[in-house]
């Protein structure tokens, strides 16, 4: 698989903000390349572990968040780089959308904690 | 001496120009409506500060003259209004794209309550390595303080970052 540009800078200065506020990120989400979501995903994890572990201390643990989700397989994706045609990947794709919407929820809810 | 050179970019009407009010021992304007500051760190090392206006709309400013020996930057935005933070967006877009250096994404609260939790933003959100976000008073001198310590943290951390890899 080709090295993918990470994430642009303002498209994760906009999710912040959207976790912060409280606002959807479904609309921006759709017009994202797969690539850009499995990203997003990604990003929205490490920043929602990062606000449990600033907020709960000690007695946070990676679990607190990943027991709302369950594990993507992108295997095929990762090797090809395309959707095209698979509907196990298109799945997966749709699958990480709405993970995305509950991790932001929750780090949403740890931003507002205290 | 060395000096360094920093840019703290802001859009019409945010309070970029306040941080080297805050900051620096001399201000002065240049005829381009760039405020210029000084800031002696030692006898050894000065900073130079340029506030910057630059709207998205109104690309006129040469960057490439301005910007390709700074070692930082601060782009400056109005958390609560929407034209301020897409100009924000824009500028980050622009400096990730030309420039490599560190950059604060301060976001100007005002007088107003933060609207998160104190500790998820201390000392500030990461973006990526070399792009950070935190919240600031603009009307602050000792908020306004704190992000151009900031800055020089994460100049330094990924100064460092570059001579490890």
């Amino acid at each position: 698989m080709t090295k993918q540009n990470p994430l642009k800078p303002e498209i994760k200065l906009e999710i912040l903000k959207r976790i912060i506020k409280a606002e959807p990120v479904g609309p921006m989400i759709d017009a994202l390349n797969p690539h850009e979501i499995i990203q997003v995903h990604r990003f929205v994890l490490e920043r929602a572990m990062d606000f449990g572990k600033a907020i709960k201390g000690p007695s946070f643990t990676s679990s607190d968040i990943t027991r709302y989700i369950k594990p993507i397989n992108y295997e095929n994706f990762e090797t090809t780089g395309s959707v095209a045609g698979d509907k196990n990947l298109l799945a997966a794709l749709e699958t990480t959308r709405k993970q995305i919407d509950i991790i932001v929820k929750i780090a949403h809810q740890y931003a507002k904690m205290g | 001496m060395k000096v360094g050179e920093i840019l703290v970019v802001g859009s019409s009407g945010t309070s970029h120009p306040n941080i080297l009010h805050a900051v620096c021992d001399q201000v002065m304007k240049s005829d381009q409506e760039i405020l210029f500051g000084k800031l002696g760190i030692d006898p050894e090392l000065t900073l130079f500060l340029y506030a910057i206006t630059s709207n998205r709309n109104k690309a006129t400013i040469a960057w490439d003259l301005i910007a390709r020996k700074m070692i930082g930057s601060i782009i400056v935005f109005d958390w609560n209004n929407t034209e301020s933070f897409e100009n924000a967006k824009h500028n980050l877009s622009l400096f990730n794209r030309k420039f490599d250096a560190p950059c604060i994404l301060a976001a100007d609260v005002k007088n107003n309550p933060l609207p998160v939790n104190p500790k998820i933003v201390n000392p500030f959100i990461s973006l990526s390595p070399k792009e950070k976000f935190k919240f600031f008073n603009g009307r602050n001198p000792k908020s306004i303080k704190s992000l151009l310590i900031s800055l020089t943290d994460v100049i330094s951390a990924y100064a460092y970052q570059d001579e490890i890899v």
